[in-house]
């Protein structure tokens, strides 16, 4: 039940987002301040995910080889622009 | 665009499966709210038991950056009619976007859009729930021995660090991973919402500065 309505309210949640302004009459504005902080939430909220300890322990049971080639592949999209 | 999609819807299914989502409802998640990161972070939370409002929250944070996609969006399709509009704001991703804006962002007034914005949304769309489909299979068929959690933060990792395009996404993303480990001792996972704003405020605190 529980994992049903996490279902439900993020694809509410999420679809709410998306259309917000796709379905809003003309004229209506993001203030220049919200605007400007939303550039800033992926970079905040997901460091705020993979930062926690228990992340890092649940690290511990990377193999080394991937982990490698996923710094090595985080990097790539930055070499591409 | 497909090569970037791939490996993390990969790593996603994979991450969705050993955080102990059952693999239907994990396809279905994909399906219905199709957005990675927030796909991610509820598996991560609910596998820690956070209550259901923590999780929705949790992904109303991470897929806020959709709502400056809409209003940005909404100069293109303000006139298109209501089917075309639902349809565009549930194609609306990180990459669908940043194609749309590499075509029409300098030419606006350019025709063929909405066939545009369509066609690459269910290209990349169908990518995504292949691969999500794809990571699902592979964890389900993991022995448990094998320990896969480690997938959802990989996930994280990958697809955070080419976001700290310059000093002040850096400075949002450090002030982020500090006040995490400062608040770490907070109920209901709260410390993850408390470091993203901390986070945001460096992010604008830093930007005010340079300007």
């Amino acid at each position: 039940m529980t994992l049903w309505l996490t279902l439900l309210g993020m694809a509410l949640v999420t679809f709410a987002l998306r259309a917000a302004f796709l379905l809003l009459p003309p004229g209506v504005e993001l203030p220049p301040l919200f605007k400007r902080a939303l550039r800033y939430v992926p970079a905040a909220a997901l460091t705020a995910l993979w930062g926690r300890p228990r992340c890092w322990r649940r690290m511990n049971n990377c193999p080394p080889a991937l982990s490698q080639s996923l710094w090595r592949g985080a990097g790539a999209p930055r070499s591409l622009r | 665009v497909l090569l970037g999609i791939v490996p993390f819807g990969v790593v996603t299914g994979v991450a969705m499966v050993a955080s102990g989502i059952p693999p239907l409802v994990a396809m279905l998640m994909s399906v219905i709210v199709f957005a990675g990161a927030s796909m991610v972070a509820s598996a991560q939370l609910l596998a820690a038991h956070a209550p259901v409002l923590l999780v929705v929250l949790a992904t109303l944070v991470i897929n806020l950056r959709f709502m400056m996609y809409s209003a940005s969006l909404r100069v293109h399709f303000a006139h298109a009619p209501l089917g075309a509009r639902l349809a565009v704001a549930y194609l609306i991703a990180d990459n669908v976007y940043g194609l749309m804006l590499a075509r029409f962002g300098e030419h606006p007034d350019d025709p063929g859009k909405l066939e545009y914005f369509l066609g690459a949304g269910v290209v990349v769309w169908a990518a995504w729930q292949a691969a999500v489909a794809a990571g699902i299979l592979i964890g389900a068929g993991v022995p448990p021995e094998w320990r896969l959690e480690f997938a959802a933060p990989l996930a994280f990792i990958a697809i955070s660090i080419p976001l700290l395009r310059d000093r002040a996404m850096v400075a949002a993303a450090i002030a982020a991973a500090a006040a995490i480990l400062l608040a770490q001792d907070l109920p209901l996972k709260l410390n993850i919402l408390v470091a993203a704003g901390v986070g945001i405020l460096a992010g604008l605190l830093f930007e005010r500065r340079k300007s």
